[in-house]
């Protein structure tokens, strides 16, 4: 038994260790060699922590296209790993896409203990639409934690992910239309989304469906 | 000796309520008046639904009553060019009423300016089109996720005299993170899509999420 696991690890050791090289190698001639060496120590830490290296590097080779400086471009690397940490811890084990959501709207201001409870709303079913969807809403300026209920509360109400999208796209066109993103938000939830929602220490402990709802003054 | 004056307080009192007590002579009158008056009402009362009942059931049976109607053919083309009427008059304003929700619906799609992105199947991959309006640029680029941030590497082209840049590419499902770059220097985030929450870099870049087709893995 003892032996058998030695050589999963190993095998896994052997085939990933190419794909994190393969990996950094995309950053050849991108950044120079100071940055290329921190980088590499980031990324080789975020491999040991069982962090896939593919968004790390995505984000490093976006600040070299834009011209930012090395520190800038660590710095950011090393923000996006702790993200994707956080994401994790939340998510347990999660694909490539759900990390980098979840670690995007935990950077928003996402509880981890929301996201938390969307796993265990939907074990074992992928998460990266309704996280894509949570996402997308907080770039759209709902605050993150009307976004993240209304998301915990349709996945609850288990909506498929053609209505959390559908949801998005209502709720996208009512601000675009000039309504304040949390009242769109709360205005396009299902009744029996709402009801979730509403329902007060059902969903976290924080902003009511009254503060939720009402207009921003302008 | 206290019971001898107990026995005759009690004999007293016995007596006064024995006294008879003197009344006017037409005391029985007035109360006969009194219990005459208060059967009338009564039946008054009584008589009143039934009455109420019977004009009901009148009208019932005059409106179940069969009639003969007689109209000249000259008044029967008047109902019925009435009855046209009414019936374009009403086809005509539901028409407005649902160009102006269709109008309405559309209007965050009509901002003819913004750029767009489609997706439609293409073997396995997702051809996603990515939409510029830049009349005044000479060439626009998209660099994203998908091609290393490579700002050269995907050009887009000017497919209309109003300035419209667009460029198809073939994606596996998925989330990309993109920017247009105009004229080789200036970097646009798509105004459609949602911008990514965090900005490392001091230019936003946008999210696309590439859906996996119904039935087919991502």
């Amino acid at each position: 038994m003892r032996y058998r696991l030695g050589a999963a690890l190993l095998g896994l050791v052997l085939v990933a260790a190419p794909l994190l090289a393969q990996q950094e190698a995309r950053l050849d001639g991108r950044v120079d060699a100071a940055t290329r060496a921190r980088l590499t120590v980031v990324l080789d830490s975020a491999h040991a922590a069982g962090l896939p290296a593919d968004p790390l590097v995505n984000k490093a080779l976006e600040g070299a296209s834009k011209g930012a400086t090395g520190d800038r471009i660590v710095a950011a690397v090393r923000r996006l790993a702790a993200d994707m940490t956080r994401a994790r811890t939340a998510l347990g084990a999660a694909s490539t896409a759900e990390l980098v959501a979840g670690a995007a709207a935990i950077h928003g201001g996402a509880d981890p203990a929301l996201l938390n409870r969307l796993r265990t709303q939907r074990p074992g079913a992928s998460l990266e639409v309704a996280l894509a969807v949570l996402t997308d809403l907080m770039a759209r300026g709902v605050p993150a934690d009307t976004a993240t209920r209304a998301v915990v509360a349709l996945v609850g109400t288990r909506a498929r992910d053609a209505e959390l999208v559908a949801f998005r796209r209502n709720v996208e066109e009512d601000i675009a239309l000039g309504a304040p993103a949390a009242a769109a938000t709360v205005v396009r939830l299902p009744a029996s989304a709402m009801i979730v929602f509403a329902q007060p220490g059902v969903i976290g402990s924080s902003p009511s469906l009254h503060q939720a709802a009402a207009p921003r003054r302008p | 000796m206290a019971n001898n004056m107990a026995d005759d307080l009690i004999g007293r009192v016995v007596e006064e309520l024995r006294r008879q007590v003197p009344t006017s002579a037409d005391f029985d009158a007035c109360v006969m008046a009194r219990v005459q008056d208060t059967r009338i009402r009564g039946e008054e009362v009584q008589d009143a639904s039934p009455a109420r009942l019977d004009w009901l059931a009148a009208a019932w049976s005059w409106l179940r009553r069969p009639r003969t109607l007689r109209v000249s053919p000259l008044g029967a083309l008047g109902v019925v060019a009435a009855a046209v009427l009414l019936l374009v008059a009403g086809r005509v304003l539901a028409g407005r009423t649902a160009a102006g929700s269709r109008a309405v619906a559309a209007a965050p799609a009509a901002r003819g300016t913004a750029p767009i992105t489609t997706a439609a199947s293409h073997g396995g991959l997702e051809m996603v089109r990515f939409v510029l309006l830049a009349p005044r640029a000479h060439s626009v680029a998209v660099a994203g996720d998908f091609n290393n941030w490579r700002v050269g590497r995907t050009m887009m082209r000017r497919s209309s005299a109003a300035g419209l840049w667009t460029v198809d590419v073939p994606l596996r499902p998925g989330r990309y993170t993109y920017t247009f770059v105009v004229d080789g220097t200036r970097w646009v985030p798509d105004p459609v899509a949602p911008r990514e929450i965090a900005d490392d870099f001091g230019a936003p870049s946008s999210v696309l999420a590439v859906p996996a087709r119904e039935g087919g893995g991502a």
